[in-house]
Parts: C-alpha cells; sequence; structure tokens
C-alpha cells in the first residue's frame, strides 16, 4: 500500500473499519457525542486484563431444547 | 371511591371481584376504554387501542360461567408496550419509517398473559426503538406539562391515568423504572434471564429486562407469577425454581438488612427526592435488622461501560437499516445514537463486558453484609416536555443524562430492581424509590416494597385527568 490521502483514508475507514457514514453525519456525531466518548475514552484507562468478560461462550447451547 | 371507579382499583381488589363475579371482565374492559375515549387525547399513553380486547373480556367472562377461572390475571385489562409483538395489532417498536415493519406473532411474555386470561387492551406509546428517556408525545397524567419518562413513558402514564390495571415495560437502562418513578406507579426490572426476551424488539441483548408496571406492589408479584418462566426461545433464559411471589408479601421484614450505596446515589439529586428516600430509608431501618452504608467506587466507570454496550448493540441490531439508510427516517437522537455504535470498537466492547464482572463482584461483596439496596430510582421529579436542562446544586445538568444516572447500574449487573413511590414534591408530582437485590431475589425486594407500600397510601392517590 503508497502513500493514502485524507480522501482515501476516509475511503479505507469505510471499506476496513465499515465506519459508512457521511462526513457531515460524521462531524455531527463527533460534535453531539462529545459527552459520551469521553465517559467511553475514562473506561479505556482501567487495566482489566486479568478479567475475563461476562460474555461466555457456550458450544452447546444451539443444542439445547426446551427440556434440556 | 364509588362504583364508578372500579377502573382505579389494583388488581388485587378486581381479581376477587371477577373471580365472585360482581363485576364481569367486559364491564371492566368498557369502562378502561371508555376512559381511554374520554382522556387519552389529552394523555397520548397508547398508540392504539385493541379491537379483539371486548371479544376477549367476553371469551373471559364465558370461561367464568363455565367455572374455567384462569387465575389472578383472568380478564384483567393490560397494556403491552409498542416493543412487544402482538398478534392482533401491529408493532412499530415506536418508529414511523414505513419500510420497517414486525411480524405479527405474540412475544412469549404476551403469550403468557393471555394464557393467564389477561386482556391485552392497547399498544402503550414508547420512545422510538426504546433509545430514550421521555416518550413523546405522551404526557405525564400528574402535570401535561412534564414528560412521563421513557422508553415505556406510555406504559406509565396508562396505568398512572387508569386506562389499564397494568402494562408491560422493557428496562435497558432504566425504562420501566424511570417512567414508574415519574408517574407514580409501581415498576419492576425482574433479573436478567428470568423473564424471556423472545419477541421483543431488541434493544440491546445483554442489557434488556421485561417487566411490569403496576399500581402495587402485589400487582407486581402477581404479574411476575404469570411471566417468570423458562423459555427455549429465548438464549439468556434460565430454567430456575419459580416461587409464588405473593407468598413473601406481608411477612416482617426484621431480619433484613438495608443497604444504602452513599456514592453515586447520594448528594446530586434533588433536594425534595433526597429527602424522601431518607426518610423512607429511616423507616425501613427501623422494620429491619438495620442499615449498612457503603460504597462502590467502580461505579464512576459505569456510564463509560453501559453506552459502550448499549450504542454497540444497537448499531449492530440496526444494521440492516443503516445499510439501507433507513436510519435518516430516525427522529434525530434515534439516528443519532445508532449511528454513534459505529464508533465503538471491539476492544470497547469487551472492555466494557469485563468492567461487568468488576461491578457484579462488587455488589456480590455488598449482598454479604445486606439483603437489599435502597436508593432515590430518579434525582428529579417528573420535568417539562421542553426542558433539557436541570439545576442540581451549583451545576446545570442535561436531564436526559441525569434520569438514568440511579437505574442503569442495575442494568449492567442484571440485579432485580424495583420502583415504587415514596412521597410526592412540592409540585404534587411522585417521587420514586428504588429497591434492589441479588439475583433471582425478586421475592425478597418485593417483600420489603411491600412493607414500606402497606404503612403509606402514596399507591391510592390518583391523578385528576
Amino acid at each position: 500500500m503508497g502513500q493514502i490521502s485524507p480522501e482515501n483514508l476516509e475511503n479505507l475507514c469505510v471499506e476496513l473499519f465499515g465506519v459508512d457514514l457521511e462526513r457531515d453525519r460524521l462531524e455531527i456525531l463527533v460534535v453531539e457525542l462529545q459527552g459520551i466518548l469521553l465517559e467511553i475514552k475514562k473506561l479505556r484507562e482501567l487495566d482489566l486484563t486479568d478479567e475475563h468478560p461476562v460474555v461466555i461462550f457456550d458450544p452447546e447451547t444451539v443444542y439445547r431444547n426446551s427440556d434440556s | 371511591m364509588s362504583d364508578c371507579d372500579v377502573e382505579l382499583l389494583p388488581i388485587e381488589i378486581l381479581a376477587s371481584k371477577i373471580e365472585k363475579q360482581e363485576i364481569t371482565a367486559s364491564e371492566l374492559v368498557e369502562r378502561m376504554l371508555g376512559r381511554i375515549g374520554n382522556h387519552d387525547s389529552k394523555i397520548e399513553a397508547f398508540v392504539r387501542v385493541s379491537d379483539t380486547a371486548k371479544a376477549a373480556a367476553h371469551q373471559a367472562d364465558e370461561d367464568i360461567r363455565n367455572g374455567l377461572y384462569r387465575g389472578s390475571l383472568h380478564g384483567i385489562p393490560i397494556g403491552i408496550k409498542d416493543n412487544y409483538l402482538t398478534e392482533d395489532m401491529s408493532t412499530t417498536a415506536g418508529t414511523k419509517v414505513p419500510d420497517i415493519s414486525f411480524p405479527n406473532t405474540d412475544a412469549t411474555a404476551v403469550h403468557l398473559l393471555r394464557e393467564a386470561g389477561a386482556i391485552l387492551i392497547g399498544k402503550t406509546n414508547m420512545h422510538e426503538f426504546a433509545w430514550g428517556n421521555v416518550t413523546p408525545p405522551t404526557k405525564n397524567p400528574w402535570d401535561r406539562n412534564r414528560v412521563p419518562g421513557g422508553s415505556s413513558g406510555g406504559s406509565g402514564a396508562a396505568v398512572a391515568a387508569s386506562f389499564c390495571s397494568a402494562a408491560l415495560g422493557s428496562d435497558t437502562g432504566g425504562s420501566v423504572r424511570i417512567p414508574a418513578s415519574l408517574c407514580g406507579t409501581v415498576g419492576l426490572k425482574p433479573t436478567y434471564g428470568l423473564v424471556s426476551k423472545s419477541g421483543i424488539i431488541t434493544h440491546s441483548w445483554s442489557l434488556d429486562h421485561p417487566g411490569p408496571l403496576t399500581k402495587t406492589v402485589t400487582d407486581a408479584a402477581l404479574i411476575l407469577n404469570v411471566l417468570a418462566a423458562f423459555d427455549s426461545e429465548d438464549p439468556s433464559s434460565r430454567k430456575i425454581a419459580v416461587p409464588d411471589y405473593r407468598r413473601s408479601l406481608g411477612q416482617s421484614i426484621k431480619d433484613l438488612r438495608i443497604g444504602v450505596c452513599r456514592n453515586h446515589f447520594f448528594g446530586q439529586n434533588d433536594s425534595e427526592v433526597e429527602a424522601a428516600v431518607e426518610s423512607a430509608i429511616e423507616e425501613l431501618t427501623e422494620l429491619s435488622a438495620g442499615l449498612v452504608e457503603f460504597e462502590l467506587p467502580n461505579l464512576q466507570y459505569g456510564l463509560g461501560a453501559i453506552f459502550t454496550i448499549e450504542l454497540a448493540s444497537s448499531s449492530c441490531y440496526h444494521d440492516r437499516s443503516l445499510k439501507a439508510g433507513l436510519q435518516k427516517g430516525f427522529q434525530p437522537d434515534v439516528r443519532t445514537l445508532v449511528e454513534a455504535g459505529k464508533f465503538i470498537t471491539a476492544t470497547d466492547y469487551l472492555k466494557a463486558e469485563q468492567f461487568r464482572r468488576v461491578l457484579m463482584r462488587d455488589l456480590a461483596k455488598v449482598f454479604e453484609s445486606v439483603d437489599v439496596i435502597v436508593v432515590p430510582t430518579t434525582p428529579i421529579t417528573a420535568w417539562e416536555l421542553d426542558q433539557t436542562t436541570v439545576r442540581i446544586g451549583d451545576a446545570d445538568e442535561s436531564v436526559l443524562a441525569v434520569s438514568w444516572r440511579l437505574t442503569y447500574p442495575f442494568n449492567l449487573a442484571g440485579l432485580p430492581a424495583i420502583s415504587l413511590p415514596c412521597g410526592f414534591d412540592s409540585r404534587n408530582l411522585p417521587i420514586g424509590m428504588q429497591i434492589a437485590g441479588k439475583p433471582f431475589a425478586e421475592d425478597v425486594i418485593l417483600r420489603v416494597a411491600h412493607a414500606y407500600e402497606s404503612r403509606h397510601d402514596w399507591h391510592h392517590r390518583t391523578p385528576n385527568l
């Protein structure tokens, strides 16, 4: 991959990251969501390396029927 | 109360009257429909009224005459939030986008209510896709210039206005308890997995909790008796032994310890709300084995965690609409939030789910020394329809940010929590108190709530329509 222009970067965001929002919407969202994004930023500061997320993969789940 | 006010009665009394055939389901439904016809143009609690309710009530009466009484909900009119699928009424989940439609089939909770003989009287208004703490255009029956809360605001307003004896809501960050608090009703968010979510339009898979809004704590127990059941159609449904929740009501709470979390839940509330809840805590302390105060410092990360999960889940659920550009037809606030999920990284999401375990463990530690946690439900009473900020202490805060601050921690942890009235402020607006418990300890929180409720007449007060 060669040099990436700002326009290409936008396109790459759409293609690779699925953030397929129009530029004007992106600007609106960033402004309106600042408060929320700052709360999420605070969460990122936590070191939770040793915590298992509450999401637990259960390979049996689709094999269960109403009686099990 | 005269005979004309029978529709104001709680289910616990109506059920006895229906069973003894002192009143028929048809009469009750006629009265409720009449009340809706006379007053709902002012409140706008319902998005549609059932065409089949009268026929269902007639059948309920016929069944009783034939000796087939189905129990406490037989013939009782119940409103259904418009994000529960219903076979005989269309579902919109609050959206007006014409290209989005939902099947005409019964959600599991709706099916269970029908099996119990309840009459589904109509679908109640809600914030679009349950994404908000207000419910335009619904007004609060206590003051029509004020919001009923949300997102189950239609259900809260309908119960407060006695348009139905109870209503179903759904609670992702407080959407049952907030309207209950603001409208002066009881609102119960059961433990995650106790009541099936199957057939309810998803907002956030791991945060959504179906639950009832009722006039009394006993009525909440009666409805939970019907709704609490394993459902193989809901992957999160838990198969547990379900008790008769009514049995614990009326028992002493002398053996129970009252916990109060002093950070996060106190100190940033309207002074009248804080005073009413402190007074209720004092009273519960005298009735119980005593008060235990504690703090949960990690709650400072809670808002980031719930937003992360809720935004990502909502964006994922609406992926089909986003791809088709249908979100352009959503309400502006909902569109923003649904699109915002695109900003949440997988790392953020998993960190939020890691944080959840931290919070759950913190709460489990607290529950080693307390049986219930008592806090306010909302920091403020119902705010004005066009109000966007509220002054608490020295700071102006967004009403929407403030309104769910005290409810969402129990969604993150999946714990049962009930809101019930604990007073009225100087503007005659209801104040709500919240009682939370350990997983599947609905019997305990209902018992404490009932012990408080039975010493007051808050639940007998009704708004003038």
